[in-house]
């Protein structure tokens, strides 16, 4: 058995915690397994990955970001519209995804179970780490459940939770553990994993020219062009104006980070959905209270 | 206009005909003679540039590199210590793709603290993408930094030049040196122009050194400042010829002397470069079939040159003012790797150390480098690598002062 | 010592009067509610087009990440401890060739951009050096209290009582033991010709502090306070009014010196207790409840009482 798994979710959400909860649960197994966190410039609430491989004999000869994953764990289903998690996933691999059992149908198998609910009730937040790599590890076949709960355990201790918190999570493991069935297909069909062919080809090897004038000099002239990131996708609640309760006043055109609120002539102001990130402090600093928050509904 | 100058002198006046606007100094010796000659100059006026005594080496650098991207034409000089604290600052020059020049004054790194002459400073600064030229000579000094801006500024290479040049050796010791005038300079070094100055122009904005999370958008840029590099050999040459033209003084990369039919050729950088041919022609004189090989450009590393001068040689003695610990000396492997695969190559290449602190380099020197090369040659078995160059006089005189430390002294020593 | 900005003879009278111009765009990656960011914001607002910005390693080298950049200013990028030394040399460079090559005079200004690891630690010989030598320049240093790019590390800057990653709250330790360093008078020691801190709740005082100091030549230093809701375990939405409660306990003073003269810009005449400011941060947590340390409060709501005697208002 040799499995790649990649994670994918936001920042903040415990995407690392999750990826090493699944690896050192493989570990305890016995397992050889490696786990590691995207780095990079990230902030909450941006998109971002981790990665575990794990093996049960041979040593794991690979290194790097997982380009072609046998698995997927997605910590919440709005990374599906928001940032295509599928690029590069085998075509009979395994999508585990944080989502009612009546999320969208995928064209890969999938395995869903709803870890935002259970964990608002046990946790009394939506904090899905150990879930996810609850359902991970079971779906996959990986760990026993008593791996599980140890490797909670190890992690969450280890980001300096509480005991009694600690605990709660072990139960939300648990919990997600038992409510998802092992997908015997894909572990069996699965020894050993194949490697994408295409990754083996020289022709994907190219010489880059020497550029001329400016072009081999590390320099923006098209400043001020980030608006094209689209930071709006980090948004995980949006803030909303009411018109008819607006005094243009133009508190929120100051105090938005982003400079995503605009003024008409008159001082209406304008949210600008593509970058605002939902930091909410618009609302907050609204003093006669015109900007509601609405929950970012997932795709 | 002939004058005597020493080499810190010739650093300040090739300085001074290149016009440059704007220097950045700190002291430390042996360079300080550099930034006190410009200073003076300034105050002056005959000098037009803008002088300003830096707190640290490391600012001095970022002053430099930021005040090229406006525009302006910037000289500034260290040396040792100085270098390797600002060294951070070289590869954000080399990476903002600020063309200026520096000149270093080699010396030794503590510890022990020394101010004499060792070349590891400025080979630490090889892999910076600063380009680099070594100077034999005041003249030569002068000559590379006129050279350092041609270069530099050149719209292909776009890249920061150090000039070295020995401490004591030539940084104090006047020579006869030939000042060109300004109008021959002015023809041979246009005016500086940046294609895109950092001026706050709001109808020009750019952004200089951004940060990337990206391998290939990192590989991308540290390519392109290589090719950027290897292309300065081109514009080397060319340059070269053109000073050639207007000055009447010649300059290569890889300079060979005597070397048509010597089956022995000594390499060497730097000031020790006439000590070596003076003991070339001797060995000549005694009917040995020797020749040198001086080594002006560093970086870019000109290995065909290299290579083809080296390559009908029985045996090549690489004698180096540096010591990389655990390794030896520093640019002796480089030379190993020029000559890999040519089909002819000598069939010795050993690696020699001395000059260290300024050590002397002499006829009982260039005797046991030959006689070294003449035994691989004969019996197959090399020595072990790198020889330390050390006089028996210089052992006597180091025993005496560990005899005079209060250490316990050894059986090797007593 | 007491506030007398109602004389001063500005374009700034209301939150109205806040330019409408936007140098700083939307989409950096910096994280959403970041409060150094609206300092930054409103501190390119006060200068204008013209500004060069400077900025070293820390969260805002994030402001040209490539191939975006945040800002519509010009921008160089320079390492940790060089920001004030790579804004010498572009003040320098621009003003000889004004003066030798007849160039134009681009009329620009040059702002260094640094967090409090750089203006704090690495880089206050550079800045040091800078004031000293005169440099006509502006330098803008968010004060998250500490090293927040990296994870939220230790700096001179990080308050008392304060956990960060390598300063963490054990049965032994309440955090950070050492007091903030006090970079203002550290800076104020060399003579600038202008300095201030500022906070973005109180937007206004902010821009008229910006403005003087544009009517001014030299050293324009500015320390502004801002809530880190990663490093600092707040909540977003929360930042100004976090903000505004470090100015109101007195946690955080509003000031400048002009020339070496100290005057407060604003006075909280209330003040609450620092409680209400610390316990907005779950990075103060461990000092509130059953465990939490009555000493370490005390200490702290003493630092800041004596603060406001000691400048006798």
């Amino acid at each position: 058995m040799k499995i790649r798994i990649r994670l994918h979710g936001r920042g903040g959400q415990g995407v690392k915690t999750a990826g090493r909860i699944i690896s050192t649960a493989c570990f305890l197994e016995g397992h050889c397994a490696e786990d590691s966190p995207m780095y990079g410039p990230e902030r909450r609430g941006a998109p971002v990955l981790s990665f575990v491989r794990v093996s049960d004999g041979e040593p794991l000869e690979e290194r790097g970001y997982i380009e072609h994953p046998d698995a997927l764990v997605l910590l919440d289903s709005s990374s599906v519209s928001r940032s295509s998690p599928f690029y590069g996933l085998r075509t009979d691999g395994l999508v585990i995804i944080n989502a009612p059992l009546l999320a969208p149908k995928f064209a890969f198998p999938s395995v869903a179970f709803d870890v935002s609910s259970a964990a608002l009730r046990v946790l009394k937040k939506d904090s899905v780490s150990a879930g996810a790599a609850a359902l991970a590890c079971k779906a996959l076949g990986l760990t026993s459940i008593e791996s599980l709960s140890e490797a909670v355990r190890m992690e969450m201790n280890e980001i300096g939770l509480r005991p009694e918190l600690i605990e709660r999570n072990v139960e939300l493991a648990r919990e997600c553990f038992s409510s998802v069935p092992t997908v015997k297909s894909f572990v069996h069909a699965h020894d050993p994993s194949p490697t994408d062919s295409n990754d083996e080809s020289s022709e994907k090897l190219v010489e880059i020219p020497q550029m001329v004038g400016l072009q081999p000099i590390a320099a923006i002239i098209a400043t001020g062009n980030s608006r094209l990131n689209e930071t709006g996708l980090w948004r995980l609640t949006t803030p909303r104006i009411d018109y008819s309760k607006c005094t243009k006043c133009i508190v929120c055109f100051v105090y938005c980070p982003d400079s995503c609120i605009t003024l008409e002539p008159d001082l209406t102001p304008h949210i600008q959905y593509e970058n605002c990130k939902g930091c909410m402090i618009c609302a907050t600093e609204c003093p006669l209270h015109a900007i509601s928050e609405e929950r970012a509904v997932p795709a | 206009m002939k004058k005597m100058l020493t080499g810190n002198s010739s650093a300040a006046w090739g300085a001074r005909i290149s016009d440059v606007d704007y220097v950045c100094a700190y002291p430390i010796t042996p360079q300080t003679e550099i930034v006190e000659t410009l200073s003076s100059w300034v105050n002056k006026g005959a000098l037009k540039a803008r002088f300003v005594n830096f707190e640290s080496e490391h600012s001095m650098f970022a002053a430099a590199g930021a005040a090229s991207l406006t525009g302006a034409r910037v000289f500034t000089c260290s040396s040792s210590q100085g270098l390797i604290y600002g060294l951070e600052m070289l590869y954000s020059i080399a990476g903002w793709r600020a063309p200026l020049v520096l000149v270093n004054v080699s010396r030794g790194l503590g510890m022990p603290m020394i101010l004499q002459v060792e070349h590891g400073d400025v080979l630490a600064t090889r892999d910076s993408g600063f380009i680099q030229l070594h100077a034999e000579n005041c003249q030569e000094v002068l000559d590379l930094v006129l050279l350092g801006y041609k270069i530099a500024e050149d719209s292909n290479v776009m890249l920061p030049v150090v000039v070295n040049m020995d401490g004591f050796v030539l940084s104090f010791a006047r020579q006869t040196v030939d000042i060109p005038q300004r109008e021959a300079v002015e023809k041979f070094l246009p005016r500086y122009s940046h294609p895109r100055p950092l001026l706050g122009l709001e109808s020009a904005p750019v952004t200089y050194g951004p940060t990337t999370s990206d391998g290939f958008v990192y590989s991308f840029y540290k390519y392109q400042l290589h090719k950027a590099s290897l292309e300065s050999r081109k514009v080397f040459q060319t340059a070269a010829q053109e000073f050639f033209k207007i000055f009447s003084r010649r300059h290569h990369a890889v300079e060979a002397e005597m070397t048509e039919d010597a089956d022995y050729i000594f390499l060497v950088t730097n000031s020790y470069s006439s000590n070596v041919r003076a003991g070339v022609r001797s060995l000549r004189a005694k009917g040995e079939k020797v020749g040198m090989v001086k080594l002006k450009m560093l970086r870019p590393f000109p290995r065909e040159e290299l290579a083809e001068v080296l390559s009908q040689a029985k045996a090549v003695a690489v004698f180096e003012q540096n010591l990389a610990p655990g390794r030896g000396a520093i640019i002796y492997p480089e030379i190993a790797e020029a000559l890999y695969h040519s089909q002819e190559r000598p069939d010795v290449l050993l690696s020699f150390i001395g000059g260290l602190g300024g050590t002397p380099l002499g006829m009982p020197e260039m005797e046991y480098m030959l006689k070294k090369c003449k035994e691989f040659l004969k019996t197959g078995h090399g020595p072990e690598q790198p020889l330390l160059l050390y006089r028996s006089e210089d052992w006597e005189s180091m025993k005496h002062s560990l005899s005079k430390t209060g250490l316990p002294v050894s059986r090797e020593v007593s | 010592m007491a506030s007398n900005q109602t004389t001063i003879d500005t374009a700034y009278k209301t939150m109205k009067d806040t330019p409408r111009e936007e140098y700083l765009q939307p989409g950096s990656p910096l994280c959403a509610g970041c409060g150094g960011e609206i300092a930054v914001r409103l501190a390119l607002k006060a200068l204008g087009p013209k500004t060069i910005v400077v900025s070293v390693p820390g969260c805002f080298g994030l402001l040209a990440l490539y191939p975006y950049s945040s800002i519509e200013n010009s921008m160089l990028f320079a390492p940790f401890a060089s920001g004030p030394a790579a804004a010498q040399g572009i003040v320098d460079g621009i003003r000889i060739q004004v003066e030798k090559r007849a160039m134009v005079d681009p009329g620009s200004k040059v702002l260094v951009l640094t967090g409090d690891g750089a203006a704090y630690d690495i880089g206050l010989q550079a800045t040091s050096g800078a004031i000293h030598r005169g440099l006509d320049f502006y330098y803008l240093c968010y004060d998250n209290e500490a090293y927040g790019n990296t994870g939220f590390q230790f700096s001179s800057a990080t308050p008392t009582g304060s956990s960060t990653s390598t300063t963490a709250v054990t049965d032994s330790s309440q955090g950070n033991s050492l007091r903030k360093k006090n970079l203002f008078e550290i800076w104020k020691a060399h003579n600038p010709s202008y300095l201030a801190t500022v906070a973005v709740s109180k937007p206004v005082d902010m821009l008229r502090k910006f403005e003087k100091a544009s009517k001014m030549s030299g050293s324009k230093l500015f320390i502004a306070f801002s809530v880190c809701p990663t490093g600092w375990r707040s909540e977003p939405r929360e930042t100004v009014k976090i903000d505004r409660l470090a100015v109101e306990t007195g946690v955080w003073p509003l000031k400048e010196s002009v020339n070496g003269r100290v005057t407060h810009t604003y006075i909280p005449r209330k003040r609450p207790p620092v409680e209400n400011y610390l316990k907005t941060q779950r990075r103060f947590e461990h000092l509130f409840g059953a465990c939490g340390s009555e000493h370490t409060l005390q200490e702290i709501q003493r630092d800041v009482d004596e603060y406001w005697r000691s400048i006798s208002i």
